[in-house]
């Protein structure tokens, strides 16, 4: 009875500590995973209607990072830096879209070629500005303290990046399954030639899919700056992998698709760091070969 | 008899023809002992460690100036290229500035994977490489022709060891560090000091290059004395950040500030949370050692900010080629060059340097610790003595 009164309190601790780590490893996981959901969803959709595989999608995260770390710190508003940086990715996506890649549907090798030159290009002028240091993500100070779990403190601010998941989630799948433009999107994804017979034209859907889904990219920016650690210009490249992987997990052209595969990933991916640590860079990876080896069109995707 | 005569006097005009032309060519004989010397830079540029190559350009630059841009009487060419933190893109650009430009020496690059690939094809040419921070153990253990300036990645490692077991009195440690060669041997020579002065290393993690979210890692940290991170560039943003926003109460301590920390055109992104942490820095801007002042001036006025770490390589790593080359004199052998370096002894920004006969440096090594302004003051000194014992790296403190 001795020896149980002495260790038991000690094996409560431990338990209590390995609980705490889980909680807030799979906490900043879900954060993580909502960043990757806003970047994912827009690759997602643009890959989806229009075909188009746009590699320069991380770069425009890195552009909303950037613009709104600007804006905000000059504003001291985080919401308008978070307008800001998507409203900037969006017209510089619209650049990439209009000038370049409405010339390439469905010839995917150019597509590929055409914006993995974007990466560099725009990694190139965020150098010229910037400077090559990375730069302290802004958090308004409302936001800045932290709650307690156990003997780990959480950033309030990764709190609020998950509400915001909460919130745009469904929005975006309302939009989606809901309404009028939902519904051509998904005409235009499931046969496009069918949509336009029907007198859909999709050119106006494509340049408002493609827009927004830079504009959720360089939201991702804003948001995402802060839990990952700050602005530089790695930041797109780090996260479009990632992104790539969960549209593979989620399938294509599917919200809900796009949000379970995030989240899988980012859990997944966060858990493994605790418990498997270097083993960590396969997770996503072993996750994606699975779904295609067993469900090649993603867990919610579009058949 | 006579088309014998004809056919002499075919070849003789040939040989005058060729005679001719070669000494009309204003390189020929003089390549050697005339002209320009060329010194081949090769830098991170661009790429995930542009920050801190450039400084180590902007270092190098100073040094230049400062010898007057000419050696032995002859204008000094520096042919700089850009690294582009890429193992493929460097190997290209060292084949340019050796089979083209034809430097006789290369300064350069931070980046180990490149250090690591160019070391085969510097002893392939007898070309010199002079790295600008410390470098890996395979640069010793397998290259001939890679001079390593600021010592090894172990060896800088290995006095914030010994400082943090002696002077702090911490018995345990519990490590981070990115999965890569350099991770693994900056953080490999703070347990080899740690240890040998009675220190317990209770846990080692290693996470893979790329990652931003550390929360897992930090959160797996078991409690120790300190927690001994080595984040490099970007890495020590997310690091710092998430160490603080998870309210962890063991103290840091870096065998190697990766550049960033102990950086002034850097350290205030990191904010107050980097107030007294300990490290060890490839140089520090408040060294007490010859020519540190007029260097830290003439970089402070020249952009803006006093040097950090890898300006200060960047510096040592040019003069010790200037007089490497100087030493060597008109002989322009790469075997005179070689044992000109292995000779040097030189009063540095680093304090006394010379190499060892595995061409490593001993200089002298500062541990830091950051003040309420981000000042990294100076708390010790140390020369790190590195040599080779049944094919391992040992490291001990020169007396």
């Amino acid at each position: 009875m001795l020896e149980i009164y002495r260790f038991g309190p000690i094996f409560w601790r431990l338990e209590s500590r390995s609980m705490d780590v889980a909680i807030v490893s799979i906490l900043a996981g879900i954060s993580h995973g909502v960043v990757l959901f806003l970047v994912a969803a827009g690759l997602s959709f643009v890959l989806g209607l229009m075909g188009i595989v746009n590699i320069a999608h991380g770069a425009l995260v890195m552009t909303g990072a950037y613009a709104g770390l600007h804006v905000a710190k000059a504003t001291g508003s985080l919401a308008l830096g978070g307008l800001a940086g998507a409203l900037l990715a969006g017209l510089v996506g619209l650049v990439i879209e209009r000038g370049f890649l409405k010339n390439l549907y469905r010839l995917q090798l150019e597509q590929i070629l055409v914006t993995f030159g974007f990466v560099y290009m725009i990694a190139n002028v965020h150098l010229w500005i910037y400077g090559a240091w990375p730069q302290a993500a802004f958090v308004p100070p409302s936001l800045s303290g932290s709650v307690t779990i156990g003997q780990f403190s959480f950033a309030v601010f990764r709190i609020i990046i998950i509400m915001i998941g909460v919130v745009l989630c469904p929005i975006l799948w309302w939009i989606q399954d809901r309404t009028k433009l939902g519904a051509i999107i998904r005409a235009g994804m499931d046969d496009p030639d069918m949509a336009s017979v029907m007198g859909i034209n999709l050119r106006p859907i494509n340049i408002a899919v493609f827009f927004l889904a830079a504009c959720l990219a360089g939201l991702a920016g804003v948001l995402g700056a802060s839990p990952l650690g700050g602005v530089n210009l790695g930041l797109g490249q780090d996260m479009i992998f990632l992104a790539v992987a969960v549209v593979v997990v989620g399938g294509v052209g599917s919200i809900q698709g796009a949000l379970t595969g995030a989240l899988l990933i980012g859990i997944f991916s966060a858990l493994a760091g605790t418990y498997l640590q270097v083993l960590a860079i396969f997770v996503p990876y072993i996750l994606m070969i699975i779904i295609l080896i067993f469900r090649p069109q993603g867990l919610l995707g579009r058949k | 008899m006579k088309r014998l005569t004809v056919c002499l006097m075919v070849w003789l005009a040939a040989i005058f023809v060729v005679l001719a032309l070669t000494l009309s060519n204003p390189q020929f004989g003089t390549a050697q002992t005339a002209g320009p010397i060329k010194i081949g830079g090769l830098f991170e540029l661009t790429g995930f460690l542009a920050p801190i190559g450039k400084e180590a350009q902007q270092g190098a630059l100073i040094a230049l100036e400062q010898m007057g841009g000419k050696l032995l009487g002859r204008p000094v060419e520096f042919v700089l290229e850009d690294s582009a933190t890429d193992v493929n893109t460097s190997m290209d650009k060292m084949r340019k500035l050796v089979e083209v430009d034809k430097v006789r020496i290369i300064v350069g690059p931070i980046f180990g994977g490149s250090q690591d690939a160019m070391g085969g094809y510097a002893d392939k040419v007898r070309v010199p490489v002079i790295t600008l921070p410390s470098g890996q153990n395979s640069n010793v253990l397998k290259n001939q022709w890679t001079f390593l300036a600021a010592g090894t990645d172990e060896s800088n490692g290995y006095p914030m060891g010994i400082y943090a077991a002696e002077k702090l009195g911490y018995k345990t440690a519990t490590t981070i560090g990115s999965d890569f060669s350099a991770g693994h041997e900056f953080v490999g020579g703070f347990v080899q000091g740690f240890e040998a002065r009675g220190g317990k290393t209770i846990q080692q993690q290693w996470y893979p290059p790329g990652t931003t979210n550390m929360v897992p890692f930090l959160v797996a940290a078991k409690k120790a004395d300190c927690l001994v991170t080595w984040w490099p560039g970007a890495d020590t943003f997310a690091g710092f950040k998430q160490y603080k926003e998870l309210n962890i109460k063991m103290p840091i301590v870096q065998p190697e500030d990766g550049g960033v920390t102990c950086n002034p055109a850097a350290s205030k992104g990191l904010g107050d949370v980097i107030v007294g942490v300990y490290a060890t820095v490839l140089y520090s801007y408040l060294a007490k050692t010859p020519g540190n002042k007029e260097f830290v001036e003439a970089y402070t006025k020249k952009y803006g900010v006093p040097p950090g770490p890898l300006a200060g390589c960047g510096y040592c790593s040019m003069q010790i080629a200037l007089e490497a080359l100087k030493k060597a004199g008109n002989d322009t052998s790469p075997e005179t060059l070689k044992k000109a370096l292995l000779g040097l002894k030189l009063n540095t920004i680093h304090g006394p340097l010379s190499f060892n006969k595995w061409r490593i440096a001993t200089y002298t090594c500062p541990v830091v610790k950051i003040d309420q302004n981000l000042v990294p003051q100076i708390v010790a000194e140390y020369r790190v003595n590195s040599e080779v014992v049944k094919g391992k790296l040992v490291y001990s403190l020169e007396k």
